[in-house]
């Protein structure tokens, strides 16, 4: 049981590396927009791309 | 357009959306956007992005209402090639795009944008920064401090099942002890950086002398730290450390559920003012930029686009919606003479129009300028006295009801128990209403009234309309229009009972003969004869006559052949009989009496039902003129006004009166705000309807008709008696919630916990309550 000393420890350090990706994530403005990935999530990005095969690019 | 590109997910995206397109805009040509490439324009627009270094530019949208939407702009990069990226904020119609200025114009972009459906606005750089940064960091500074709290509160749970273990089947001392330190250790980040906006307002309200919403819960936070650190370093296993941390955290996100909300108001409360044009067509229809623009010059404004300033029309008929100025959509007619105002769009067809007044001197401009200078609420209204009053007199309660239960409790159930109790009534207990929903609900109404062009400079005039009793209202230029018009034309039928056709052309021809001897003439008749006329002849055709002037008679040709003047005069000269009673001016031509018109200073079409309504709601009407006793009369019988009836008033007068009313109840003085300002101050509130060449911010009156409508003023009280309700139903929810809240908390039910995941739900609900009030759309 002598390493539950250690162990607790560790256990948080890695919750503080989760704590750090979140910082992270809100410095970059990741979390400046919530209304507009909500509507994004709905494109489906597959098919986009077969349209792309078949009509040429306009310049 | 969007097929040739590939692009049919887009029909296919909105259907199964469910969403219908709206009717475009104007169409545009290559044209309407070159003004972007200007210098002076790339460089206010375009920005550049710190890691990438490709060029950036913002544009506001409008039309953008669906996810196919989204779809769509986003999709620039893969079909427009010289652009990198493209972002879109749904909510704000905004996007950002990145892109190469050697590959592809702003011109182009702007272009390409209006053909696929989305008008776009230029927002110059420096615009975003400064609003948009401010609430961002803000919103920043709320997650972080959200996710530390929710780290700690997470991590200590997990300490918590551990110490909880202990206490079901025993823990060794150095196990319990190592235990409680880590939390106290993994607490303090929860209490100190995520919990610091509460202590700083419960200190910012000490120094104030005021008692702060957050000053109980900061107390409690540190409170049931402290105890939870005493209680671990004694070794007990009674903490609290895990509770306290996910309070923090549910506090903090209610906080930001009301701050979400209250950014959302705020937009939608001054949404509507900024929407002018950027580029604007001259005579010639080349676009410019709208402030190459001066007054005098004469523009062009097509179909389905919106008129970016104050003028007159000189060439084209059409119609005008007026809904950004008044909040209804509502078009109305426009023929060359008349006013146009900014802000409105042209429905019809293409008219020209000259230039008369620009950005801050638009009726628009005027508005925002009134509407910024707004104080902020002033606290000299006896209810946000009151509610002050109140705040206190419930943190007294509080207190008295803490000491009590601290007392008691030590008693019968022991020193710790009752502090958890004395705990979560600190937290529990919120006067929420008190300061979040009232001063919210004063706010929204502001802006609900503006909206509809019922300028309020303060909003204590929605409480003292509450207590008016007399609506006085002055007569020229508030019951009236304020200005002459031709209200009937009498043609002589020896003249004129031709067949129709026939009769449509003699009229034409006379029309423009009135019409040319009054050419030149400034004067409020003859403003009113060519305003008449317009409608059987333009402006620009108008023979030139030469013509002599007779002051108080009329004017007639050099050559004797044509007179128009005054009945009186005419009869003098040529020795009519039978004229007709009521006509003002008559028309000869080669000694023979053509036709006769009646002008008036008509009443205005509301005046009626509005006074109508005002009595409805048990006000006392009355009218004050300095207009002859006989006028007076008439016009108080037509719209049913008794009592107080009187004419020939002079200003102090007026003020006699306002004053002698005043001893029997609150006076609201309506008038025209540049001849009634003494009155209009000494009443207690006082309405200035504006005439429309005049400027809105020459009033002091803190009640300003943005448009002369006399049906504002029955909305007004409307508006006051709405907000009323609005804030006693926060008052009710919150002192139920309240109620509730503190017996349980004083019973041992809830625990603080409990109380902190309770508090912010009240909190949320009462702000929500007041946002969504059927009252500011009305």
């Amino acid at each position: 049981m002598n390493l539950v000393f250690a162990l607790l420890p560790a256990a948080i350090v890695l919750g503080l590396l989760g704590l750090a990706g979140f910082i992270w994530a809100v410095r970059s403005g990741q979390f400046n927009d919530l209304d507009t990935p909500s509507r994004r999530m709905l494109f489906d990005e597959n098919e986009t791309h077969e349209n792309e095969g078949d009509t040429p690019r306009r310049t | 357009m969007l097929h040739d590109l590939g692009l049919d997910r887009y029909y296919k995206l909105r259907d199964e959306m469910g969403e219908a397109g709206q009717p475009r805009d104007a169409s545009a040509t290559t044209d309407t956007y070159t003004y972007l490439d200007h210098a002076l324009i790339q460089e206010k627009a375009i920005s550049h992005d710190e890691r990438s270094g490709h060029a950036r530019v913002v544009f506001s949208l409008t039309g953008v209402h669906c996810t196919a939407c989204v779809w769509v702009i986003e999709k620039l990069p893969d079909f427009l090639p010289g652009v990198e990226q493209s972002r879109l904020n749904f909510r704000t119609g905004r996007v950002e795009i990145d892109f190469d200025p050697a590959r592809i114009s702003l011109s182009r972009l702007a272009f390409q944008l209006h053909q696929l459906g989305y008008p776009p606005r230029l927002v110059a750089h420096d615009e975003l920064n400064v609003q948009k940064r401010e609430t961002e960091a803000q919103a920043k500074d709320q997650w972080m401090r959200m996710g530390v709290a929710a780290f700690c509160a997470m991590n200590l749970m997990m300490v918590a099942v551990s110490i909880w273990e202990g206490i079901y089947s025993g823990i060794a001392a150095s196990y319990q002890s190592f235990f409680g330190w880590i939390s106290v250790v993994l607490a303090l980040p929860a209490v100190t950086y995520s919990a610091w906006p509460f202590y700083r307002r419960a200190w910012q309200g000490i120094r104030a002398g005021v008692i702060h919403m957050d000053l109980p819960i900061a107390a409690a936070i540190v409170a049931t730290f402290l105890v939870s650190t005493f209680n671990a370093y004694r070794g007990k296993n009674d903490l609290y450390f895990d509770s306290l941390a996910a309070l923090v955290f549910l506090l903090l996100l209610g906080r930001y559920a009301q701050w979400r909300a209250m950014q959302r108001a705020r937009e939608w409360m001054s949404r509507g003012t900024t929407f002018l044009p950027e580029s604007v067509l001259d005579e010639t229809e080349k676009a410019r930029p709208r402030a190459a623009f001066q007054v005098g010059d004469r523009v062009k404004v097509l179909a389905g686009q919106r008129i970016a300033f104050d003028g007159t029309i000189l060439e084209g008929s059409s119609s005008v919606d007026l809904a950004l100025l008044t909040g209804e959509s509502s078009t109305t007619r426009v023929m060359p003479g008349d006013r146009v105002l900014a802000g409105s769009l042209n429905w019809n067809a293409p008219i020209l129009m000259r230039v008369d007044a620009l950005g801050k001197d638009t009726r628009m401009g005027q508005m925002e300028a009134l509407l910024a200078s707004q104080n902020e609420l002033s606290a000299h209204t006896p209810f946000l006295l009151w509610l002050d009053r109140v705040g206190r007199i419930f943190f007294y309660a509080i207190c008295i009801l803490s000491v009590l239960t601290m007392g008691l409790g030590s008693v019968y159930i022991g020193w710790e128990r009752a502090l958890q109790r004395v705990l979560a009534l600190w937290i529990v207990s919120c006067p929420c209403a008190l300061s979040l929903a009232t001063p919210l609900a004063l706010a929204m109404a502001v802006g609900s009234a503006a909206r509809r062009g019922l300028l309020l400079r303060t909003s204590d005039v929605l409480e003292h309309a509450l207590s008016i009793r007399h609506v006085l209202f002055d007569k020229t230029g508030t019951l009236t229009r304020g200005e002459l018009r031709v209200v009937k034309a009498d043609w002589n039928s020896s003249f004129f009972t031709e067949d129709a056709a026939a009769d449509d052309a003699a009229q034409a021809k006379t029309a423009t003969l009135v019409a040319a001897l009054e050419e030149g003439i400034a004067h409020p008749v003859a403003n009113a004869v060519r305003a008449w006329a317009r409608q059987y002849v333009s402006d620009g055709d108008l023979p030139t006559i030469a013509t002599e002037v007779l002051p108080g008679k009329g004017v007639r040709s050099r050559d004797r052949k044509y007179w128009l003047g005054s009945v009186s005069w005419l009869t003098q000269e040529f020795g009519f009989k039978s004229i007709e009673s009521g006509t003002t001016l008559g028309f000869v031509e080669e000694g023979k009496w053509k036709l006769g018109l009646v002008l008036q200073d008509e009443m205005r079409p509301e005046a009626a039902e509005v006074i109508a309504a005002l009595k409805r709601n048990h006000l006392n009407v009355g009218l004050l003129s300095g207009d002859r006793m006989g006028v007076v009369l008439e016009t108080g019988k037509l719209l049913g006004i008794s009592s107080p009836l009187l004419g020939e008033q002079l200003p102090e007068h007026k003020l006699r009166t306002i004053e002698h009313l005043r001893r029997s109840g609150a006076v609201m003085m309506v008038g025209d705000g540049i001849n009634d300002t003494g009155a209009i101050a000494r009443a207690d509130i006082g309405v200035a309807i504006v005439p429309e060449n005049a400027n809105l911010l020459h009033t002091t009156a803190p009640v300003v008709l943005g448009r002369a409508d006399l049906r504002l003023v029955p909305a007004l009280f409307e508006l006051s008696r709405d907000t009323r309700s609005v804030i006693r139903r926060s008052l009710v929810v919150s002192l139920a919630y309240n109620l509730v809240g503190t017996s349980a908390a004083l019973l041992g039910w809830i625990n603080p916990f409990l109380a902190g995941l309770l508090m912010p739900i009240s909190s949320v609900t009462v702000v929500i309550l007041t946002l969504s009030a059927r009252a500011w759309r009305k």
